[in-house]
């Protein structure tokens, strides 16, 4: 088979493939407003109210790792923590992480120490592994 | 062609797309657009597209990933300048991988349908491995490390995102087309390397004093 015949096939592939993938992460996405923590589902209302206030740049919430500790994690410090949001992103980090990392009110987590890819959106479960 | 002359094009193409990088990128993200799938689309495609078009030589595209990761590493804005820069090179050496069976001729692409499909294929793909790039080595030149089970759940969130991208891809591929018959061997010298180094060098001090 020639080129003028197999690369718009590809072509067709990979929007199909792009249309797919879009189809399927919709399905996947889950509703924020909530964030799971050990089990356990605490509202963003109840979450600023667990940890003190910390500021990273521009933003400010509560500190994370204060958050596990008052969800009941056991031995935090030898944990490492999943952070996931409704469309499926998730970041893992240390417990060094955690304590330079906040929750911010519409539910986002950021860090003093790690690059903004570690910023979470919509965070939905915190996991300690 | 001279080599001199294809220096001055990598470098004046690749400083050109660290600049959109940069200052664009920083741009669409602030008003909250798809800067990803567009500065792929429209920039580092459509860059590349035209300086092989016009140059019609191999392994330039892979120079200016070099050249535009080089100035995104000097930007004094952003976070992991490395992880950028190293994402960025690989976009270029993608597009290589990906064209590495074409005539720098063109001739392959003649038709309408071509021109678009190869647009549609070539800057979804560059943006596909550019997010994965990204995804694996920002962590890795972090303290919290890289992990597998990170990026595999979030793959068909990078697949579907790259829609944008592969669609403005076959947009902009057929129109950088009407682009190839400008002949870069029959622009003077005295034109050529004044024109090509001022813009380099605008699109460096912009980058760096900004």
């Amino acid at each position: 088979m020639n080129k003028n015949k197999w690369i718009p096939i590809i072509a067709a592939v990979v929007l199909v493939i792009a249309i797919g993938a879009s189809v399927y992460a919709f399905t996947q996405q889950s509703s924020a407003g909530s964030v799971s923590i050990n089990g356990t589902e605490y509202s963003a209302r109840e979450l600023m109210d667990m940890g003190s206030q910390r500021s990273v740049e521009e933003y400010s919430g509560a500190a994370l790792d204060e958050l596990v500790t008052s969800a009941g994690v056991a031995a935090p410090e030898a944990k490492q923590y999943t952070i996931i949001g409704a469309d499926g992103y998730q970041k893992t980090v240390t417990w060094e992480n955690m304590q330079n990392g906040i929750l911010t009110p519409d539910l986002m987590s950021a860090f003093s120490d790690l690059a903004k890819a570690f910023r979470v959106k919509d965070v939905v479960e915190i996991k300690a592994e | 062609m001279k080599k001199a002359k294809l220096f001055a094009g990598i470098l004046v193409f690749g400083s050109i797309w660290g600049f959109a990088e940069c200052i664009i990128g920083s741009a669409l993200r602030t008003l909250a657009l798809p800067a990803g799938a567009i500065m792929t689309g429209v920039f580092a495609f459509g860059l590349m597209l035209l300086s092989r078009l016009l140059f019609k030589t191999k392994g330039m595209q892979f120079g200016m990933g070099v050249v535009a990761g080089l100035l995104r590493f000097f930007n004094p804005f952003g976070t992991c300048h490395i992880c950028s820069a190293i994402a960025i090179m690989a976009e270029g050496l993608a597009f290589e991988l990906m064209w590495l069976g074409l005539s720098t001729d063109s001739e392959d692409l003649s038709s309408v349908v071509m021109k678009t499909s190869m647009g549609v294929i070539t800057s979804y793909g560059v943006y596909v491995i550019g997010y994965i790039v990204t995804q694996i080595l920002t962590p890795v030149f972090s303290s919290a490390g890289f992990h597998l089970s990170d990026l595999l759940p979030f793959l068909p969130q990078i697949l579907a995102s790259g829609l944008l991208a592969a669609v403005i891809g076959g947009v902009v591929s057929p129109l950088v087309f009407l682009l190839k018959e400008v002949d870069i061997q029959k622009v003077r010298n005295s034109v050529y390397y004044p024109v090509t180094l001022a813009v380099s060098a605008l699109c460096w001090a912009v980058v760096i004093a900004i």
